[in-house]
This record gives C-alpha cells, sequence and structure tokens, in this order.
C-alpha cells in the first residue's frame, strides 16, 4: 500500500479534482474511484475522506445534494463556482510540488 | 444482492450504538457502510450482514467513527459561526446600526460622566452581570423547549443542537462577567480614561449582540437554517 503520510496533504486537491472530472460523487464511490485509477496502489482510508470532505463544504467548496437510491439516503457532492476556482490554484501548487520533488530526487546535472 | 429496509435501520442502529448521534452524518455512514457491504457481498456472496458490517467498520480504524464525528464537529462549528456572522453583520447597516451607535454612546457617556470609581466600577460590573447572567438565565428557562426542537421530527441534527444550545454563547457571557471582574482590581488610570470608556462600551455591545443573534435570531429561524444547510431534512420531515 501506498505510504498515506505522503498522500495526506494532497487529499483535498485529489477530491477537488475528481469531483471536477466526476460532477457529482458520494464518498464511496470517491474511495473506490482513487483505487480504480491508482490500481489499488493508494487507498483514501474512511477515516479520512469524510473529514476532508465536511471541511471543504464548511469552507464553501462544495455542495450538496441528496438522492434517495436503494431504501436509502445518499449524498453527493459537488463543486460550488468557488470551488472550481479553488480546484484550479490548488492543481497548480501541487503540479509545481510535484516538479521540485521531481528535481530533487531526480536531478538533472547540467555543466556549463 | 442490496441491503433491505431492516438492514438499512439496523445500520443506523450500529452508528448510534458507535457513538454517531446525528441523523445527518448517521445517514452519510449508513451509506457509506451499505455500499461496502453490498460491495462485499459481489466477491464473496455467502457472507453474512454482520461479518460484512464488521469487516467495514474495520476500515475506519480502531477509533471507529470518532474522528469522522470529531472532524465534522469541527467543520459544522466553522459554519455556525459563518451563520453567526451573516446576521450579527446585518447591524452594521441603515437602519440598526444606529440602535449599535446609540448604545454605544449611551454606555461611554455614563462610564465618562462617572468620576467616582466605585460607581463606575458598579457599572461595569452591574452591566456585565446583566448579561451574563441573563443568558445563563434563559438558557435554563428555555431547557426544554430547547431540548424539544431539537429532536423535532425524532431526529437529532448536528447543526440543530448548537442552533438550539446557543452555540454555547453562555461562554461568552461568562467572558463578559469576567471582563466585569477584573475592573475591581484595574488601576485608577485605567478606568479614568476615555479609551477605556469607549472599549468597554463597543466591546459590551458586541457581546450583547453577539448573544442577540445566537439566541433569538437564530433559533427563531433553525427550520429554515436546516432546511438550507440540509437537503435531506425537508425529505426526512415528510418521511
Amino acid at each position: 500500500m501506498a505510504n498515506s503520510k505522503l498522500y495526506k496533504g494532497s487529499l483535498n486537491t485529489i477530491i477537488l479534482k475528481l469531483l471536477d472530472e466526476g460532477g457529482r460523487m458520494y464518498g464511496y464511490e470517491i474511495t473506490q474511484k482513487v483505487k480504480e485509477i491508482t490500481k489499488g496502489e493508494l487507498k483514501i482510508t474512511e477515516g479520512a475522506l469524510y473529514p476532508a470532505l465536511h471541511k471543504l463544504e464548511a469552507e464553501g467548496l462544495l455542495v450538496v445534494e441528496v438522492a434517495k437510491v436503494d431504501n436509502r439516503l445518499r449524498k453527493y457532492y459537488k463543486l460550488t463556482e468557488q470551488g472550481v476556482k479553488e480546484k484550479t490554484n490548488r492543481l497548480v501548487e501541487l503540479e509545481d510540488f510535484i516538479r521540485n520533488m521531481e528535481q530533487l530526487v531526480n536531478p538533472k546535472w547540467t555543466i556549463n | 444482492m442490496k441491503l433491505s429496509q431492516d438492514q438499512i435501520q439496523e445500520l443506523y442502529k450500529f452508528t448510534r450504538a458507535h457513538y454517531v448521534e446525528h441523523y445527518d452524518l448517521q445517514t452519510e455512514l449508513v451509506d457509506h457502510l451499505a455500499n461496502g457491504i453490498e460491495q462485499q457481498w459481489a466477491h464473496s456472496p455467502k457472507l453474512s450482514f454482520d461479518e460484512a458490517k464488521q469487516m467495514e467498520f474495520k476500515k475506519f480504524g480502531v477509533f471507529g467513527f470518532m474522528d469522522v464525528v470529531a472532524e465534522r464537529q469541527k467543520a459544522m462549528g466553522k459554519k455556525y459561526r459563518k451563520i453567526i456572522w451573516r446576521f450579527f453583520k446585518e447591524w452594521f447597516q441603515l437602519p440598526k446600526i444606529l440602535i449599535m451607535f446609540l448604545v454605544i454612546v449611551i454606555i461611554s457617556v455614563l462610564l465618562y460622566n462617572s468620576t467616582d470609581e466605585e460607581w463606575k466600577q458598579g457599572i461595569v460590573l452591574g452591566l456585565s452581570s446583566v448579561l451574563a447572567l441573563g443568558a445563563l438565565g434563559y438558557f435554563f428557562i428555555t431547557r426544554k423547549n430547547r431540548e424539544l426542537d431539537m429532536i423535532k421530527g425524532g431526529k437529532k441534527w448536528m447543526l440543530g443542537e448548537m442552533i438550539f444550545q446557543f452555540g454555547g454563547i453562555t461562554l461568552l457571557s461568562n467572558f463578559s462577567l469576567q471582563l466585569g471582574l477584573s475592573t475591581i482590581h484595574a488601576e485608577g488610570f485605567i478606568l479614568n480614561n476615555i479609551w477605556f470608556d469607549v472599549s468597554f462600551a463597543i466591546v459590551w455591545t458586541s457581546v450583547a449582540l453577539v448573544s442577540y443573534v445566537a439566541m433569538f435570531v437564530i433559533p427563531s429561524k433553525g427550520e429554515e437554517l436546516l432546511a438550507e444547510t440540509y437537503p435531506e431534512y425537508k425529505i426526512t420531515q415528510n418521511l
């Protein structure tokens, strides 16, 4: 299993990105989607996912919709307008981070 | 295979037994567990409901749902403070701002003209006590009604609990009492200063306004705010 500590700081960005692509999603669906994309390498734990979703909702980045599915209620999350903007900002930050990490881990030495 | 209505109810009971007392969070966790159980059944159809339920519950870690509940409380607290701020701000627009201004001026003038130190301390302590004891008294008198409002429709909502517990605003009243009491030991040069008079008037008026918003304005709009926060609120009221 992937080292969850390394992913922890990026969980909110991952959620925002998935919701941007998937429209509206519910908690369980998000865990499965991440598992599917990373071929089981990364598992978002339930104990981390819901706090992250609730925090993003309280910040006004997500909005909740509820539907009755299979004799139970299901809560779907989707991005607000503010959430769409924030997703773009956070993705840029994450890409910068990945680029920097790549340079640190795999430096390309040049002789001037 | 899908879960039956009885099994869904069993999951609600299960979340309650594991310290999730609010319906909003219960609903989300029940759906999560149900999805997990159905997924397990897709791979191992012979697995019993209880076994599958326990396997899904284990995925939440050693503390079970406790972390999720604690973090949800934090997030909802933030939402509640935003609601207070929304109604608090209304008092900084015309014509309500005139009332605020008038109260601040009256208290400032009253303090400024109290040249006797003991008399001034008496006014400060009196005003602080009115707020603190008023809030506490109102909190106790309305206890029964508030508890009924909290579980209206047989369901307890996290935001509903905050609204009808006045968001712990009685702590703020305690702060105002401490503020009043601290003037007893204050040096004369602090008390006999126009900045003290104005500052006290502003702080007292702000605390009074926040208390008023939390104790009267927000609870009177309780239903509306719950429906606005929880899309499932109206659905479940009609069940």
